[in-house]
């Protein structure tokens, strides 16, 4: 598997304060990757350090096979960005965007700008500056796509987005992401905004990366289980740590089992539990999924 | 196409009604000042106006220089993380080129340009358009970098705003506390002559040029502001005790003079604390005569380095600050031996009784001066003294309208205005002095703004061989500078009022005649520096004066 962006180790210090700890990532090859976790996790300062805005305190960030912090004009020229935080030149109307950015990029696609200006609808005559949030996004979109980048960087693209604005954007990625080989690396602290577009998933807890895969065994690992037992368990029976927040009401236990495995995970039910009645299993959202595991992880207090 | 074109166009585009406006400020500026040498000498109201008119021109273009060039730095910010040419295939070096070009080009080239217009319609030399050009654009730079310097280092005006009133205090309280702190610290203040000028701003520049290339490279911002607090203090230090090399003056060649040093009639006069209404310093000055110069030369005490008195072993009182720049008379006894000189066969009347002329050597607050007044303590300092002749810098007419150029200065009578007390003549001056920084001898550093004895004029009958001084040498005068940001004597306009009232006074020699006055000339005295020397002053029984004596 060839990867696009690879951190080993990646640590992160503002003063003594660490923000980012002993980050191990990979992201495939034209895999769509969303970098989750909640506000303040770290994806931020973790994409600022991939794109070689801010240098990593320990470990190594690769992108394109070139290390973050020897990154020049030949990587930028594969890369696109866009961030929420990022201030484009207010004082340029988007086709003078375009204009400034066109003859940095020797294969910049004037149709693909263009057709990409008409599905945004985007005014390329008003001053950025006065444009709304959502425009704004769309023309740094189109500013970082016209040239068909392979590795496209997007840094919470829908953060303060209106709905409308935020479904136009989300439409014209899952569009393109249809037709384009490239790889997205999209980090949201909204995993609703990415999960129909995301096939792979990385968790960010308080600067620690806390699970990295494909959506496909994510959601094959955490299944919701709901138990019927004969009866109510007298006593307190210890859970398996793969259960996670399990409830227990009169004869009806339930819980999340993050390691599960078809036909193998019910034998451990019925062998750890005593008399159950019926099993039932149910498949988890991206969402739930995420919820689950930041619930678990506030409750062990990590 | 290049990246740095790229970014040159943009800021270009961007600010491209700014950067008119600049260029507007900068074209009536010398328009204005080309303007002075036309009408000076015709229109009265446009005397008066001028000055003003020129001072608030160029405080404009300081105040848009400290606007715009943050703005053009700051619109790729070296600073934060939220920049679009982060991600972009831009190289650092290529902003910076980008930068460089744009605020060179626009703040210091194009006003170069017109500055070394003005000056050559004003009569530069082609031999002196390189060295002006350089020294020109070497003060330009000198404000504009730190600037450049300041602006790379923040990442909004606010903060740059900010961050100069900072630097700018800063300096000040290191440069003011440190030497007072760190005991035999060798700090330089403001330098005195216009070598040390020329070194301040080269060394500026120097340090500036690397810290803004340091920031561009590695955008390490706290390095580079650690970077900005060495320079500030190996700046002053450097100018301090680097040697001077080839730009040191030369060396007077003049047998080693005997410096003869009269203290018995120092007087005390008092002068304001800068910053505090309330305080004041007293300030003793002495006449100081230099005996062994050959004839026609004289020799004036420039500065007093590290002056002290010693009360005994233990108590050594230090100068508490700066020392006022000597007012040389032209009146005064060592001159008159110089301005005969250069007469040569004209007799020279000096109906004034010139007295001596006395240098300020030490001060103190006067809580401290109080409390050692009247005792004796020994004396020490190094003094730095000029020597100088005089000579016939032109000889005109004394009728309305005459002119004639001198070295660097055109004189002109503008007037003639006969008086019953004896007659005053206008003179307007126009001095060009672009070349004197470089030079070793010639006219006083500075020209002659702060030394008044460096050219003024005197009244002469060819028939009669009678020379006349004139009344009192600072004369109340205009003076117009065009001079932008740091130096004021580049390109001169000054009208002045000399009145030779002596022409009446000692009856016997001569009174107020018209026929006298028919054929009456007026002849420029130019002192011509010869060199320097520095003497060791040291005198024992050491007296500070009585405060009675104080002169105010």
């Amino acid at each position: 598997m060839k990867t696009v962006i690879e951190t080993r180790s990646l640590t992160k210090k503002f003063g003594a304060k660490t923000i980012l700890a002993q980050i191990d990532l990979d992201v495939p090859a034209g895999s769509i990757y969303a970098y989750l976790g909640p506000n303040g996790a770290g994806k931020t300062t973790t994409i600022k350090t991939m794109v070689n805005i801010l240098r990593p305190t320990r470990g190594t960030v690769k992108i394109l096979g070139v290390d973050s912090t020897a990154l020049d004009a030949k990587e930028f020229r594969q890369i696109g960005y866009v961030s929420e935080n990022q201030v484009l030149p207010e004082g340029m109307t988007a086709n003078a965007l375009f204009d400034y950015c066109r003859p940095m990029y020797p294969q910049w696609d004037e149709g693909f700008c263009q057709s990409l200006t008409r599905q945004f609808d985007l005014p390329c005559d008003e001053p950025i500056e006065k444009l709304s949030r959502g425009m704004k996004m769309k023309a740094a979109l189109i500013a970082s796509l016209a040239y068909r980048p392979k590795l496209l960087i997007l840094d919470e693209p829908f953060s303060g987005l209106d709905p409308v604005a935020r479904k136009d954007l989300m439409d014209g990625i899952m569009e393109l992401t249809g037709t384009e080989e490239w790889t997205i690396f999209i980090s949201s602290h909204d995993i609703e905004e990415v999960e129909h577009l995301a096939d792979w998933v990385g968790f960010l807890h308080k600067g620690q990366l806390k699970l990295s895969e494909t959506t496909e065994s994510l959601q094959a690992r955490f299944k919701r289980i709901n138990i019927t037992l004969k009866n109510p368990l007298e006593s307190e029976v210890p859970f398996p740590a793969n259960w996670l927040l399990p409830q227990q009401e009169g004869r009806f236990l339930c819980f999340v089992d993050n390691s599960f495995q078809p036909g193998e995970s019910e034998k451990q039910y019925r062998k750890g539990l005593p008399a159950v009645s019926t099993i039932e299993i149910q498949g988890m959202s991206l969402k739930e999924i995420f919820l689950i595991q930041a619930r678990q992880l506030k409750m062990l207090n990590i | 196409m290049p990246h740095a074109y790229l970014v040159f166009e943009k800021d270009l585009r961007q600010f491209r009604l700014i950067l008119l406006s600049w260029l507007g400020a900068v074209g009536v500026t010398h328009g204005v000042a080309l303007l002075g040498g036309m009408l000076l000498n015709t229109h009265f109201m446009f005397r008066i106006t001028q000055p003003l008119v020129l001072q608030w021109l160029s405080a404009l273009q300081a105040v848009l220089i400290l606007i715009f060039v943050p703005l053009i730095v700051q619109s790729d910010p070296m600073v934060g993380t939220t920049a679009f040419w982060l991600t972009r295939p831009i190289s650092r070096l290529s902003l910076l080129r980008a930068k460089a070009v744009l605020v060179g080009s626009v703040f210091v080239g194009i006003p170069l340009l017109l500055e070394i217009a003005v000056l050559a319609l004003n009569g530069l030399a082609w031999k002196d358009v390189l060295p002006a050009a350089l020294l020109i654009a070497l003060e330009k730079s000198a404000f504009i970098v730190p600037v450049f310097l300041v602006a790379s280092l923040t990442g909004k005006f606010h903060e740059f705003f900010i961050a100069g009133i900072a630097a700018v205090l800063g300096c000040v309280a290191a440069w003011t506390l440190l030497p007072a702190l760190v005991p035999g610290l060798c700090f330089s203040g403001a330098p005195g002559t216009a070598l040390g000028s020329l070194q301040q701003q080269m060394l500026i520049v120097f340090v500036s040029v690397l810290l803004i290339g340091h920031q561009y490279k590695t955008r390490r911002t706290q390095r580079t502001i650690v970077g900005v607090l060495a320079g500030a203090l190996f700046i002053p230090w450097a100018l301090c005790v680097l040697p001077q090399g080839v730009l040191q003056q030369e060396v007077c060649r003049i047998n080693p003079p005997q410096v003869v040093i009269q203290t018995g009639q120092a007087v005390v006069a008092e002068d304001m604390v800068s910053g505090n209404r309330l305080a004041r310093d007293r300030i003793v000055s002495i006449p100081i005569h230099v005996r062994g110069l050959r004839s026609g030369q004289f020799a004036v005490l420039l500065r007093v380095s590290g002056p002290l008195i010693a009360y005994g072993p233990d108590v050594q009182l230090r100068s508490s600050g700066p020392l006022r720049s000597p007012a040389v008379l032209l009146s005064s006894r060592e001159l008159q031996d110089p301005i005969q000189h250069a007469l040569k066969d004209f007799i020279v009347m000096n109906p004034y009784q010139g007295a001596d002329n006395r240098y300020p050597v030490f001060r103190l607050p006067e809580t401290v001066y109080d409390q050692y007044q009247k005792q004796s303590g020994v004396y020490e300092g190094l003094g730095a003294f000029d020597i100088y002749e005089y000579r016939i810098g032109a000889r005109m007419p004394l009728v309305r309208g005459a002119k004639r150029f001198s070295g660097r200065t055109e004189s002109v009578v503008l007037d003639v205005i006969e008086k019953p007390s004896g007659v005053a003549v206008i003179v307007g001056e126009k001095t060009l002095n672009v070349s004197s920084a470089f030079s070793k001898g010639g006219a006083p550093a500075g020209g002659d703004t702060s030394l008044d004895f460096s050219g003024t004029y005197v009244l002469v009958h060819p028939g009669r061989k009678e020379a006349f001084l004139v009344d009192i040498l600072d004369q109340p005068g205009i003076r117009i500078d065009l001079a932008w940001p740091v130096r004021a004597d580049r390109l001169g306009f000054k009208v002045k009022r000399y009145d030779f009232p002596g022409l009446n006074v000692g009856g016997s020699v001569t009174g107020v005649q018209k026929s006298w006055l028919k054929e009456a000339e007026l002849i420029r005295l130019e002192a011509r520096e010869l060199g320097v020397f520095e003497r060791n002053l040291r005198f024992s029984d050491f007296v500070l004066p009585e405060v009675g004596e104080l002169r105010k």
